[in-house]
């Protein structure tokens, strides 16, 4: 079986080197992702939801990044108080970084594994 | 601005469970600023409420909108379109707000979404402090700007107690005792002469003690002339 992952990245971010099978949301900047977009991919059927920033100091928008980690964080919360577990994450990624695109899905893989596959993903 | 935080899911999701058709409103006033019940918030708690249902089967129809200010009819009126077949409304705002709604539509079923705390004011991003306690005879003018109601565990009136250390206060290390702060702020206006005197014990009718308290000014009073024009 084929995890199901979400990833709202910032187009200025490692968008490039996400592997196909990831349902790739591109936008101007990490700091539009929003606690509801997290909570619908989950609602869809998504095992995990990652979240990719550009790297702190580096976002194009100053904050982007800073709001984009605590929107993740609000979202975690929410999750885990419905029951739905922590599925999302937040990672720092810059274009030239092939090699840690590559350990961040191992990462997302390995929280699924942790968490458990989406029930909502069967019914899809 | 009024101070509150969400209560947690699990109260929420227990308060709806014996409904089907829900109304979650948000107020764009104080509870927008303290990120508990603005449009941000009920938007992330209609989609988690959304998901909470799908993952439980418990068929859960929301529909969220916010208004401008739940504790002022007029713009409680607004819900009324949106409020049509709703047998639950979540309110995201305080507990004025909800009341208010309440008053206006007393045939559905009133849920609060968050606890209403204090009246504060925001202290650094995040973080919202107690300022006022409401007790309706302000006494700010005898203690440097510093209320020693709303700031002080104890309600002191005159002067700290025992548990003042290190101007912190007993009940945590990161409390500031008031009397320390109003001393230091009498201080620095120069006028350590107002600790001399007395502040007489309070007269705590205007506050909670004498029940739900009603302002009224005489001036703004519509007449019953006036009150048939405006209809």
């Amino acid at each position: 079986l084929v995890h199901r992952v979400v990833c709202f990245a910032c187009e200025n971010s490692a968008v490039h080197l996400i592997p196909e099978e990831v349902c790739l949301i591109t936008l101007p900047c990490s700091g539009r992702v929003e606690v509801r977009h997290v909570l619908r991919a989950v609602r869809e059927g998504a095992d995990a939801v990652l979240v990719l920033g550009c790297l702190e100091g580096n976002c194009r928008y100053h904050i982007g990044t800073i709001e984009a980690r605590r929107r993740v964080s609000e979202a975690r919360e929410l999750l885990v108080q419905i029951g739905a577990g922590d599925r999302v994450m937040f990672r720092n990624l810059a274009p030239n970084h092939p090699a840690r695109v590559k350990r961040v899905m191992e990462e997302v893989n390995k929280l699924i594994d942790t968490v458990g596959r989406n029930p909502l993903g069967a019914k899809k | 601005m009024i101070v509150a935080e969400r209560k947690p899911m699990e109260e929420i999701c227990a308060m709806l469970s014996p409904h089907s058709k829900i109304l979650v409103a948000g107020c764009r006033s104080c509870v927008a600023i303290c990120l508990a019940g603005g449009e941000r918030e009920v938007a992330s708690l209609s989609e988690a409420l959304r998901l909470y249902s799908d993952l439980n089967s418990m068929g859960w129809d929301i529909v969220e909108t916010t208004v401008e200010r739940q504790c002022e009819a007029e713009w409680v009126d607004e819900l009324a379109p949106m409020m049509e077949g709703r047998d639950a409304f979540l309110s995201m705002a305080c507990g004025v707000g909800a009341q208010k709604v309440r008053e206006r539509f007393p045939d559905v079923m009133i849920y609060p979404g968050l606890n209403t705390s204090n009246m504060g004011a925001p202290a650094e991003q995040g973080k919202w402090d107690e300022r006022c306690g409401g007790c309706g005879d302000c006494v700010l003018h005898l203690t440097g700007g510093i209320c020693p109601i709303a700031r002080c565990a104890k309600g002191m009136l005159n002067g700290p107690c025992g548990g003042s250390q290190e101007g912190r206060c007993e009940i945590s290390p990161e409390t500031p005792c008031a009397w320390q702060e109003i001393y230091d702020s009498l201080k620095r206006l120069g006028r350590l002469d107002l600790l001399e005197a007395t502040i007489d014990p309070k007269d705590w009718r205007p506050s909670r003690s004498g029940g739900p308290r009603r302002i009224v000014k005489e001036s703004a009073v519509l007449s019953e002339e006036e009150m048939e024009w405006k209809r």
